[in-house]
């Protein structure tokens, strides 16, 4: 191979990609850093300011923990959207007619607008006139109309519950392309030595199906990180940032309040949560979690 | 499988595409008969279907300028990932000096997500001049480390005795790319297309930090900026999302495997 | 493939939709006016309102011939509200009326009503 012409053209081939990359990946992430221990303001020229945000986001701001803790809850619907995920999974594996149309029906809300998505779900779970609070009406499961956008209480399960509904279809598919990795003759072993269906999912199913929830998991721990359509569109930050998560308020920090140092700071925060929650994840995965293969 | 218990399956999954269902039948329905806005208990069943609130979005929203909007940037991205990522694909199914550590700065990049780069990539968009930009919209996304991946893997299943007799007509590398890698590779090109556009086309928190001009305001601004004007005191709104939802729906319907098999791709590489 | 025939059909539809608009889109509302008991009510003024998502304005009037009908050129909008009245004999209540698309040729089935005492 003709290396010195080879190896610019192969450097040319990587440049676009790598530009791209470094403009709105690393540099990004080395000028929040920068951005997050200075004082910035569109009048003044930066200065130079240690750990006066960190500070302030620590110990002198409500939102910041509130928010943190409702992108927990957020992610705390994960398991229950991939056991959901799970259930359907199992259901659409089995080999019944038209299994096609249903995977088709439950993945659809998937790939939708999240702006249109919203504001359907916005319209259901309204006070006055959605449907939500007429089926519940109807079943006598509450006496009075309630308020679940507008509710302390109700804002976050409302929000979560939408969510849930937008993804797990994505999950479903992840997983019935993993429980159709699984070779049946280890299926039909267990049954030839006496185990029940619930022990065969048990010991065969569930271990085998580990990578793929795994991944499901990490997808969601991002998801819960990032998801900012649906909040911004049903809620914007919820009734007095009861659905405020980290990322809505990242983004009123910094444009609609223009504090982008504090906003810097707060989003090095986003990131190192982010980092080592996957990490952790990770590991605990034992390292599976669908990575790619790094060698040649 | 015994006839009770694919009953039984039937029925659990019928009652799940209900409950999926539920959400897309409710708005079809108000779009065309304006029931429910105001009024209580809901009908469950249209009563006077009429099609005039899709005739006010029509008129009174502009629609089209919106999805010309959307459309060149969607235009831009996907043209933009399948040269850049084809390009980076191809680089590095070759050897070179620094490739593991090219290799290792791409995973690693992956872990960077656009939602913690907003504030700087404003910033570089604002000293690139290129805020309320079609080009502005389109850059943050104009190449895509998932599918770089994608066409990897597909790259490297093109046997090397093609590409090195191909080599040996003299063949320059990019038309290697052209005439042999990328006709054996048509679902990581499938896979490519589907999930930029899919991510241009939603995009919703870019445009709003890119874009002031109601000119150049994307599908998703323009619905959210109906929705802060108009809440919902109109059935329009809602005719509104269904002219959004619609072409999303016909694609995924027209593609459905490739939809499926891209977008679970996408994820399982990442 | 399947995308040149939905393709195809997309812009035949297009195409066709657009050429029944342009034929028949010149502005032009027609209808009649009657009074309380059926009679039709020459000499009444109908006033055209224009009405936008959140606008409702006045943009024209005209008056009806000896047999009660009016005909309203020239207004193009989508959604509309007419109102007829005369002295002496009451007005109809304002009502609102659509277009498929604008301009469209419209005739009205229902006669506006004129009513004593408003």
């Amino acid at each position: 191979m003709r290396r010195a012409r080879g190896t610019l053209l192969i450097w040319a081939f990587l440049a676009p990609s790598l530009t791209i990359f470094l403009l709105y990946r690393i540099l990004p992430l080395l000028w929040n850093a920068a951005l997050s221990v200075q004082t910035w303001s569109p009048f003044r020229p930066s200065a130079f300011a240690g750990l006066i945000h960190y500070e302030e986001l620590l110990f002198h701001d409500e939102v910041f923990w509130t928010s943190l803790w409702n992108t927990v809850v957020f992610m705390s619907s994960s398991p229950i959207a991939i056991a959901l995920a799970l259930g359907l999974a199992l259901l659409v594996d089995t080999r019944i007619r038209g299994r096609g149309v249903y995977r088709a029906i439950i993945f659809l809300s998937y790939p939708l607008m999240t702006v249109a998505v919203g504001i359907i779900w916005r319209w259901l779970y309204d006070e006055k006139v959605g449907l939500i609070n007429y089926v519940l009406l109807s079943l006598h499961l509450t006496q009075r109309r309630i308020a679940f956008l507008d509710s302390y209480e109700w804002a976050m399960p409302s929000v979560v519950v939408a969510a849930v509904w937008q993804i797990v279809g994505f999950f479903m598919v992840i997983l019935l392309a993993g429980l159709q990795n699984i070779p049946p003759n280890l299926q039909e072993a267990a049954a030839l030595d006496g185990a029940s269906a619930v022990q065969r999912f048990r010991h065969v199913t569930l271990p085998l199906l580990r990578p793929a929830i795994f991944l499901c998991l990490m997808i969601g721990i991002i998801n819960s990180f990032t998801s900012f359509d649906l909040i911004y569109v049903m809620t914007g930050g919820g009734p007095n940032y009861a659905t405020e998560v980290l990322i809505t308020y990242i983004y009123r920090v910094a444009f609609v309040l223009s504090k982008f140092d504090y906003a810097a700071a707060l989003t090095v925060v986003l990131f190192l949560f982010l980092l080592v929650l996957t990490w952790l994840a990770n590991r605990v995965a034992g390292g599976e979690a669908g990575a790619v293969d790094a060698a040649e | 499988m015994r006839p009770s218990r694919a009953a039984a399956v039937h029925g659990a999954l019928l009652a799940i595409s209900v409950v999926m269902l539920v959400p897309f039948y409710w708005v079809l329905k108000t779009s065309l008969t304006g029931e429910n806005i105001f009024q209580y208990p809901p009908a469950l069943l249209p009563r006077a279907i009429h099609p005039f609130y899709y005739v006010d979005v029509w008129y009174d929203i502009p629609f089209v300028r919106y999805v010309t909007n959307s459309v060149i940037v969607s235009a831009i991205v996907v043209a933009s990932n399948l040269v850049c990522n084809a390009l980076a694909a191809y680089a590095l199914t070759l050897r070179f000096r620094g490739k593991r550590a090219i290799i290792g700065l791409l995973l690693s990049c992956m872990l960077i997500p656009f939602q913690a780069t907003i504030i700087p990539a404003y910033l570089i968009t604002k000293e690139l001049r290129l805020l309320n930009s079609h080009l502005g919209l389109a850059l943050p996304l104009c190449s895509t480390i998932v599918c770089i991946f994608v066409f990897k893997a597909s790259f490297d299943a093109v046997p090397r005795s093609l590409i090195d007799a191909a080599r040996i007509d003299g063949l320059p590398e990019w038309r290697i790319i052209r005439h042999v890698m990328l006709p054996l590779s048509t679902s990581a090109v499938a896979t490519t297309v589907i999930l930029s556009f899919i991510w241009s086309w939603n995009s919703f928190l870019w445009p709003l930090i890119v874009i002031r001009n109601p000119e150049l305001q994307t599908l998703p601004l323009g619905l959210s900026t109906f929705l802060s004007y108009m809440e919902n005191t109109t059935g329009a709104l809602y005719a509104f999302c269904i002219m959004v939802l619609v072409p999303g729906i016909a694609l995924f319907l027209l593609e459905q495997r490739r939809f499926i098999e891209g977008l679970t791709s996408g994820a399982t590489k990442g | 493939m399947r995308y040149a025939w939905v393709a195809g059909a997309l812009v035949l539809l297009v195409g066709g939709c657009n050429l029944w608009v342009a034929l028949h889109a010149d502005g032009v509302v027609r209808g009649r006016v009657v009074q309380a008991d059926g009679r039709p009510a020459a000499g009444a003024t109908v006033s055209f309102w224009e009405k936008t998502l959140t606008t409702l304005e006045r943009r024209t009037a005209t008056e009806t011939g000896p047999d009660g009908r009016f005909v309203v050129t020239g207004q193009a909008a989508h959604h509309f509200a007419l109102q007829a009245e005369k002295s002496g004999l009451g007005a109809s209540p304002r009502t609102l009326y659509r277009r498929y698309f604008r301009g469209q040729h419209l005739v009205l089935d229902e006669p506006l009503r004129l009513r004593e005492g408003r």
